[in-house]
């Protein structure tokens, strides 16, 4: 592809799935897809539960099933803005059962849920984010007896492919949605793809965040009539454009000692192994905090680079306290984020 | 035995009493030194740095992009900074055609259902604006006739009764804006969009985080703006319709970014020097004498602001600990030697 293009085009090719003005495809959700339609189409008096990680395209997913059930006039509600009387029909769908949620909110709305659920005759269907596993949460709903898990594909990179050559279908126009098995042009170089989307990438990142940082890259192509793709160049002057600000003392030697720590692991000709959430009490004493308390180690050194993007994820279940004042949001294990991941490949 | 007990009562004079006296000497107010929160009136002219050249370029930036972040340190001026930026912008010499609406997300924190308190300040600050600011005389043709449409008018003249009726606050004027707003509950984004396209008028909404507010409703009113953009808005709905800008605390944005994965243009505002906040009390508290007001600085050694400075603090923060240090100074000298331009050195 053309630089050129490239930049003409990136807000297609990258745009998250609900840009509402660059309307972009999704891949194929096979599996998960037709779960979800059997279980509606079977009345399962289970909650039917999609629970993935925050960007992952569940909302996406659940109203492309919804509109070919033809329950397009069941308009999504809202964990948190729910009343009573919301949950008299047959069918319902509540989104954004995640971090984002004030916790007295989950909690209330739990509580209608549960009530609407135990009264049975109808359809429930919740989307949110790893809370939905929580131990809080699958007690209040009575147990996973109740609860229908949607299994959902992973974002890995043959998943990621399928979601890039369908947008390069969509723009060169000359390919039917469906037609997906071709090689699709590339665009980006393939280590830097290796590290956007290593094969672990299941767990720990999303696609918003992905799409995001390669559509900021693109700012940084020359928008030139010459064969190209997004590559290191562009992955380095990204770097240095995002660099996290605001980081304490402590933080920024934890982050450095992180990213050397992780760059161990990297294969030689830049391959990326599987890693593994990685333990609070690993990092503490592997990155030399061993003089720090646990609640300070995960207070003022961790925690916090979880709470900026792209740092550090964290792979915990997140929980709301049983009486609404209080949601662990960030609990460990942690893994790369998505600028760390392209600081390993492309960083000093 | 007497003349030492009278030395002794001497150098032990009450400091606020000291305090009180050196207070009164200047002609200073008792609050002093004081700053944010609610502790008196802000000074009419709010302090700028570099001349307002700083606030310029704010503008720049915002005016420039759809979403746009403005990272203040905490407690450093971010609703000064707010409330400047949208006087200016209302006050511009050239009428912009943006209803800038200010968002105080304090208030938003305490409603029960967060979305519908958005809702209903937007709207009613929309309909608000239009009836203070003379839209109906700035508008010609059918935009004129579609602004009355909007408020259900006939001619101008009721639009300009409703107008005199607010300025005069009479509350059936009160009355007839909220019935207005009413009218159109529960459509925000229909009301967007028909303001953008039909008036060409676009909506800013001005989001002020204090910056001690919790995480709970730093997230779940990034939740309802998401949700809103990728709900609400619906297929076609023009970017420049709307325009939003947050004013946050760097910790406050990157929590922010970690759930919602879109770009945002981001302003730093850096924090004050020590030279800055001794302006900045200078700005606020003017010694006085013979009807003149002169510098601080002639009462107030700025050695007292290097003492106190810390870097990323709240100048609420640090002026406590100054008018602490200023205690601390006056309680080691006796009434009768307290000099004229206070110093942290005691000279007895």
């Amino acid at each position: 592809m053309k630089k050129r293009e490239i930049v003409q085009y990136a807000e297609t090719l990258f745009a998250h799935t609900d840009a509402y003005n660059f309307p972009a495809l999704f891949a194929n959700r096979d599996v998960s897809r037709a779960f979800v339609v059997e279980r509606v189409q079977a009345k399962d008096p289970r909650v039917i539960v999609v629970s993935d990680i925050l960007g992952s395209g569940k909302t996406f997913l659940i109203n492309m099933v919804v509109n070919a059930l033809g329950q397009q006039n069941n308009r999504p509600l809202i964990c948190g803005r729910i009343r009573p009387g919301d949950l008299g029909g047959p069918f319902a769908m509540i989104d954004e059962w995640d971090i984002k949620a004030h916790p007295k909110r989950f909690r209330q709305t739990l509580d209608l849920v549960e009530k609407a659920h135990a009264k049975g005759g109808m359809t429930l269907i919740l989307l949110g984010d790893f809370t939905l596993k929580s131990a809080g949460f699958r007690q209040a709903m009575g147990g996973e007896a109740a609860l229908a898990y949607v299994p959902m594909e992973p974002l890995n990179p043959p998943f990621f492919n399928l979601a890039m050559r369908q947008r390069v279908y969509r723009i060169r126009g000359n390919l039917s949605e469906d037609q997906t098995g071709a090689d699709r042009e590339r665009f980006i170089a393939p280590e830097l793809e290796a590290a956007l989307v290593p094969d672990w990438m299941v767990t720990s990142a999303n696609f918003r965040d992905v799409l995001k940082a390669l559509l900021q890259m693109a700012g940084h192509l020359e928008p030139v009539d010459q064969e190209g793709m997004i590559g290191e160049r562009e992955a380095k002057a990204w770097l240095n454009e995002h660099a996290p600000q605001g980081m304490s003392e402590a933080q920024r030697r934890f982050y450095q000692e992180f990213v050397v720590y992780l760059r161990g692991m990297v294969h030689d000709d830049g391959g990326w192994p599987a890693i593994r959430p990685l333990a609070e009490g690993t990092l503490k004493s592997d990155l030399g905090f061993g003089n720090l308390s646990d609640e300070a180690f995960r207070l003022e050194v961790v925690e916090p680079l979880a709470r900026s993007p792209g740092l550090v994820s964290a792979m915990g279940t997140p929980e709301v306290s049983e009486d609404g004042s209080y949601y662990d949001r960030f609990p460990g294990p942690y893994l790369p984020g998505t600028y760390t991941r392209l600081r390993i490949g492309f960083g000093a | 035995m007497r003349k030492m007990l009278d030395k002794e009562k001497l150098v032990t004079t009450d400091r606020e009493e000291n305090y009180s006296y050196w207070l009164r000497l200047h002609r200073l107010p008792p609050h002093f030194p004081l700053l944010g929160g609610d502790v008196a009136e802000p000074p009419s002219e709010p302090f700028l740095r570099d001349g307002g050249e700083e606030m310029r370029r704010l503008i720049d930036q915002v005016l420039g992009g759809f979403r746009s972040m403005v990272l203040v340190p905490p407690g450093q001026g971010a609703t000064t900074l707010l409330n400047e930026m949208i006087r200016r912008l209302r006050a511009s010499e050239y009428r912009l055609f943006d209803l800038f609406v200010p968002i105080d997300v304090k208030v938003l924190a305490k409603a029960d259902y967060l979305n519908e308190e958005l809702e209903r300040m937007i709207r009613e600050d929309i309909f608000r604006q239009f009836a203070r600011q003379g839209w109906v005389r700035a508008l010609k043709g059918t935009r004129k006739q579609l602004l009355l449409a909007c408020f259900d008018m006939a001619n101008e003249r009721e639009m300009f009764d409703l107008e005199y009726g607010l300025l005069r606050g009479e509350p059936s004027a009160e009355t007839l804006l909220l019935e207005a707003a009413s009218r159109h509950e529960g459509q925000l984004a229909k009301l967007i969009r028909h303001l953008h396209t039909n008036l060409g008028i676009s909506t800013a909404l001005c989001f002020d985080f204090p910056h001690d507010i919790g995480d709970d409703a730093v997230l779940e009113t990034f939740r309802e703006v998401k949700w809103f953009d990728e709900q609400e808005k619906g297929d076609g709905f023009p970017p420049s319709a709307l325009r939003e800008t947050y004013f946050l605390t760097r910790q406050q944005a990157n929590l922010a970014r970690t759930v919602w994965a879109v770009n945002f243009n981001e302003f730093e505002i850096r924090s004050f020097n020590t030279g800055e906040v001794f302006s900045i009390l200078n700005h606020h508290f003017r010694p006085a004498m013979g009807g003149q007001s002169y510098s601080l600085l002639n009462a107030l050694s700025d050695e007292f602001v290097a003492l106190v400075w810390e870097d990323n603090q709240p100048l609420a923060c640090m002026s406590r600990h100054l008018k602490d240090k200023m205690l601390d100074v006056l309680a080691a000298i006796p009434r009768g030697k307290i000099p004229y331009q206070l110093t942290p050195e005691v000279k007895p």
